[in-house]
């Protein structure tokens, strides 16, 4: 069952006077419980096709559904709903708010919500991550796997349905990397939620269900259509 | 940035411009008033005026205006004619004629006449139409014999510049009459048989006044010369307003560089990661400085062209508001002058960031360590539960603390200078003189006995000028003016054979013992050198408090020697005299001021009675006294009224108070003693007894004693007494036109007299009222402006700051509503603390103010804060509203990306 779909998602910038395709034309189906990494060599347009199905960005062209219905119908209110409800996103630099404590952070996408935390799911989360002595602290105390860490928890914090995750060990030393990683993996399967990650290490890569392979803006590999 | 460089160019480039807009305004007002002439010499064809330029005995330029005749109008007195002439070049440039209507005469027998000139002769001419007028052709500094009749046809109306040098030169009045206020067209001829006469205009004050008093000391003749006094009374107000200019000048310089800087400040802090870039691959401060500042120069020179034209524009719309007192006509050196003085303010503002930010190492530039350090030693302790733009404000006002203190203190000062100013003009225009209905009053300025106030001095009253019944009818005479009030005052003495009551004694001691009592105080005594006539042995010293027990020996201490001269000439030599006011008016009159209704104790005024002088009417509230302070330093007037005030009882020294009933009662009779000098220094005396008809000074607070009657009850006196005032009523509500007429009239029927127009007053209350207005809007516009600007600039720059916080937010589902309102808590946050601090030191110094000047305290203004504090919070709303509008305009992707 396909929890989010696009369809001939098309991307383009202008840069001075020329366009610049960054999507092309892209369709693709993900399940739910999917493990996808999305790889590709830098510039090939991995990050953008990640940002437009996360509706963090807008595409030119096509559309995204999600269960069902096209993202085109929400307005700005409805899209921030989805994202503090239904979407979990993991960036490369953690985007945590500076002012606002390890706890606090994670607790935000709730707190937006005005709902009351599920301090047992809360707490799980942050014994899988390992992160309860750091949660008083300021992101600015926090060590860059710690930081990503908190971001993990935030991501997940309001149970999402997807996690998007754009190159999550990207600025990571390696052992802090695969242990992020694992986490990633683990926390998906145990609370069921499809993680879509885009990588360039093919490392991280082999580690997913599925690979789709992005070049020039177009999907060159599907590892799902090649079974 | 480049608006807030904008804004600080239009504010300082606009200082210049309010400073030559006050000079050409001050100037033209005198040149227009007077002329730009220092002195003028009348019959200047006696004196070889030329001669003495030439070689050097008056410096500057001399100009002449060539009189050919004296003119009048048929209908009217030959004395409200003119001079008729015509100004040579020089005379022109100098006298500087201004032409209110029509122009200056081109051909022969067109002439254009001063406009008071053309009311004094009656003429109701137009531009265009003719009028003849009766003439007497120059002779010199004579006229030849035989009138003549001349039409001209009527071309210019001007501005008045001779009755203004009539008031404004001194000893003008005597020789003002030779300079014409008609002028016809140049090199006009004398008629054949007489010689024109000359008007000299030296525009230099110190050499053409010397001249004068030499050649008139050794020839021993008038020079008939009238010098400009420096400042005259025609534009004090806009001296007055000088000072006001002066300050928002100060205000504008200070306001401009605060701006400046704060723009630059926050610029740079945006440019943060830029500078420390740039000196991390070796740029030096210098560099760093002059990259910045010719950046900032840069932006100066280019947007020079629209701030100096709005600044331009403002001062011009100012002086036009201010009326036509106020010119603007900056020359091409004072726009060079506003464009230099507003990029000078800029960049000498910008220096101190540029240098504060030049200082900083790269990696503090680079990274924002500041802010590091502050959240590293904050204790923050983690919220389980929170609203999250409520929270994040706080925390970032945590974290930004006592950076935003600049702009809560410059909300303060708008709010203490706004509320200030707001609560003073509302006490100005609020206040307004009330005269009745009296449209005109004439003022008698000489005073009635100027030595003895015991006598009447009649001979200070025979001066051609007086306000006499002859006079009143000539304003009557005057087709506008309804009727005409006259009251007079005079000095009448009653008589005691006994004792004087001491309620009368304690009236002459609250009065402090002037010359109009019998005894004086200890600085009169010195002043007159008088012998004590009693009491040697006493020192002032010991009555420095006075009591019951001691009042009597005091009243010793020291008479009066005018009262013992006139006691002894007017043979009164076993009784005693009190010397009181006698005010005489018309019956309708009465009823407006201190006689009315409600200030009446008892009996009644029956006029008839009053006019046969059987009756009069006093003034004596029923219990007057003094007391002192519980210092016993200060003097208090204690009427029946204050006694009751509870808090003067308490402030008061009970032991030093002295209080008196009124001994006087309706049907009493008092002996009346008329004492008059006629100039020969014999004083005649004419008694009379009167009866009390009414008693008045119910509401009155003052020890003063005084006697009403009307003015056919003062006749009764066999002598006759001039008016003192005349009050003058018009048929119709006065205007413009109608003033100038009345004016013109009445400085005619009463040369040199005291002319007070309530028309005029309530122009200048107008005038005055609007100034305040102007200013105190011009000065709350100018401090909201700043404040808006200054919340702007730090919105943008926190805004910008904190892009990649709104694009995690926003990712993170943050509506656009959450994020707007977590900036508005913070501002809010930062007005409340302005307003706060700003209103607590508003109402403690306006109270205080209140307290210094008016002995009171003053009701407090709200108003003016809330309304601040209204357009200020959704001006900063819609502001931000705006601003995240454009935030969230961009993708999530675009503003979390690094910079």
């Amino acid at each position: 069952m396909n929890i989010i779909e696009c369809k001939n998602l098309t991307k383009e910038y202008l840069s001075g006077e020329n366009t610049v395709v960054a999507l092309n034309d892209v369709s693709l189906e993900f399940e739910k419980g999917e493990f996808c990494a999305i790889t590709g060599p830098s510039g090939s347009g991995k990050s953008t096709f990640l940002h437009v199905l996360s509706s963090l960005e807008n595409a030119t062209s096509g559309e995204v559904i999600y269960n069902n219905e096209s993202l085109k119908n929400y307005n700005d209110n409805q899209l921030s709903i989805l994202r503090r409800r239904r979407f979990g996103f993991v960036f490369q630099a953690y985007n945590l708010v500076e002012e606002l404590t390890g706890y606090e952070n994670i607790l935000l996408p709730i707190m937006l919500d005005k709902k009351k935390p599920d301090e047992e799911y809360l707490n799980k989360i942050i014994d899988i991550l390992g992160i309860e002595d750091r949660l008083s602290h300021l992101p600015s105390a926090l060590s860059g796997g710690q930081q990503q860490r908190i971001a993990i928890a935030r991501a997940l914090a309001n149970k999402p349905s997807i996690l998007f995750a754009d190159e999550p060990t990207g600025n990571l030393d390696g052992k802090s990397g695969r242990e992020v990683l694992s986490l990633l993996k683990y926390v998906s399967k145990e609370l069921g939620v499809t993680l879509i990650l885009v990588t360039h290490d093919l490392h991280v890569a082999e580690q997913a269900d599925r690979v789709i392979r992005i070049e020039d803006g177009a999907v060159v590999e599907d590892s799902k259509s090649n079974q | 940035m480049i608006m807030g460089i904008v804004l600080a160019m239009i504010f300082s480039s606009g200082i210049p411009f309010f400073v030559s807009c006050m000079q050409s305004s001050t100037k033209e007002i005198q040149y227009r008033k007077q002329g730009k002439q220092k002195v003028i010499v009348t019959d200047a064809q006696n004196y070889e005026l030329n001669k003495a330029v030439a070689d050097g005995s008056i410096i500057g330029q001399i100009g002449y205006a060539h009189v050919i005749s004296y003119a009048w109008s048929e209908s009217e007195d030959f004395s409200d004619g003119t001079m008729i002439g015509w100004l040579d070049d020089r005379a022109t440039e100098l006298y500087y004629p201004v032409v209110l209507e029509g122009r200056m005469p081109e051909k022969e027998k067109e002439i254009a006449i001063e406009k008071s000139a053309l009311q004094r002769m009656r003429l109701d001419t137009k531009i265009g139409e003719e009028i003849t007028l009766k003439t007497l052709i120059c002779n010199s500094d004579e006229f030849l014999k035989g009138e003549k009749e001349v039409t001209y046809k009527l071309v210019g109306i001007l501005h008045d510049k001779k009755s203004n040098i009539e008031l404004f030169y001194d000893n003008a009045i005597e020789k003002v009459g030779k300079i014409p206020a008609a002028f016809v067209v140049k090199n006009s001829k004398v008629e054949v048989g007489g010689k024109e006469a000359l008007v000299a205009f030296f525009n230099d004050y110190w050499t053409g006044d010397t001249y004068l008093s030499e050649i008139s000391d050794e020839n021993h003749i008038d020079t008939r010369a009238v010098n400009s006094r420096s400042v005259t009374d025609s534009y004090t107000m806009v001296i007055s307003n000088v000072g006001t200019v002066i300050f928002l000048s100060v205000l504008l310089a200070f306001i401009s560089c605060f701006g400046i800087v704060n723009v630059f400040n926050s610029n740079l802090k945006e440019r943060k990661k830029q500078i420390g870039m740039l000196k991390a691959v070796g740029a030096t401060r210098k560099q760093i400085i002059a990259i910045f500042g010719r950046e900032a120069l840069i932006i100066c020179l280019f947007t020079a062209p629209l701030s100096v034209a709005v600044s331009y524009g403002a001062v011009k719309l100012f002086a036009k508001i201010m009326g036509e007192n106020f010119i603007f006509k900056p020359d091409f050196t004072v726009l060079i002058l506003g464009v230099v003085f507003g990029v000078a303010c800029v960049m000498l503002s910008a220096i101190i960031p540029l240098f504060n930010i030049s200082r900083l190492s790269p990696m503090q530039a680079i990274r924002n360590i500041e802010m590091m350090r502050k959240m590293k030693n904050k204790k923050i302790k983690s919220q389980t539960s929170f609203t999250v733009s409520k929270h994040l404000a706080k925390r970032k006002l945590i974290f930004s603390k006592g950076k935003n203190i600049a702009i809560s203190s410059i909300i303060a000062c708008s709010v203490i200078v706004s509320c200030l100013s707001i609560s003073f003009l509302g006490t100005v225009i609020g206040y307004s003189y009330d005269y009745h209905d009296i449209d005109y009053e004439v003022r008698h300025s000489g005073g009635i006995g100027s030595t003895n106030s015991f006598i009447n001095y009649l001979n200070y009253q025979s001066n051609e000028f007086q306000l006499t019944e002859n006079s009143k009818h000539e304003v009557l005479k005057i087709p506008q003016v309804s009727d005409v009030y006259g009251d007079k005052t005079i000095n009448l003495n009653i008589v005691f054979r006994d004792e004087v009551p001491e309620y009368l004694e304690v009236c002459e001691y609250f009065s402090g013992f002037t010359t109009s009592s019998r005894f004086l105080d200890a600085d009169e005594v010195s002043y007159y050198e008088a012998p004590l006539t009693s009491g040697e042995n006493h020192t002032e010293t010991e009555f420095s408090e006075i009591t019951e027990d001691n009042l009597k020996e005091y009243m010793q201490f020291a008479v009066n020697p005018d009262y013992t001269h006139t006691k002894k000439v007017a043979g009164f030599e076993n009784e005693e005299l009190i010397n009181v006011e006698v005010t005489a008016q018309s019956p309708e009159l009465f009823f407006t001021d201190e006689i009315t209704k409600e200030n009446l104790i008892d009996g009644e005024i029956n006029i008839d009675k009053l006019n046969s002088g059987e009756e009069i009417i006093i003034y004596a509230p029923r219990k007057i006294g003094f007391c002192y302070d519980s210092g016993g330093t200060a003097l208090y007037n204690l009427s029946e009224e204050a006694e009751k005030d509870v808090d003067i009882e308490k402030t008061i020294n009970q032991e030093l108070k002295v209080v008196v009933e009124s001994p006087f009662k309706v049907g009493d009779t008092l002996k009346l003693s008329l004492l008059c000098d006629d100039g020969s220094g014999k004083v005649t005396r004419e008694d009379k007894e009167v009866k009390i008809g009414a008693i008045v000074g119910k509401k009155s607070l003052s020890g003063r004693f005084g006697i009403f009657t009307t003015l056919e009850g003062l006749d009764t006196f066999t002598t006759k007494f001039n008016y003192d005032t005349f009050d003058i009523e018009l048929k119709e509500e006065c205007t413009i036109e109608v003033d100038e007429i009345m004016q013109a009239e009445l400085s005619t029927i009463f040369p040199g007299k005291n002319i007070f127009s309530v028309f005029a007053l309530h122009e200048a209350e107008k005038q005055e009222k609007r100034v305040g207005i102007i200013s105190v809007s011009s000065l709350i516009l100018v401090f909201l402006c700043v404040s808006i600007s200054l919340i702007n600039n730090s919105i943008s720059a926190q805004i910008r700051d904190g892009k990649r916080t709104l694009g995690t937010l926003r990712a993170v589902g943050a509506s656009e509503k959450e994020l707007v309102s977590s900036y508005f808590i913070q501002i809010a946050n930062i007005l409340l603390l302005g307003f706060g601090a700003g209103s607590v030191i508003y109402l403690c110094s306006y109270t205080f103010i209140g307290r210094v000047l008016t002995g009171d305290y003053l009701p407090i203004t709200v108003w003016p804060i809330l309304m601040i504090f209204i357009v200020l919070s959704v001006a900063c709303y819609i502001n931000l509203k705006i601003k995240i509008k454009a935030i969230t305009k961009n993708s999530i992707v675009e503003n979390i990306r690094e910079l």
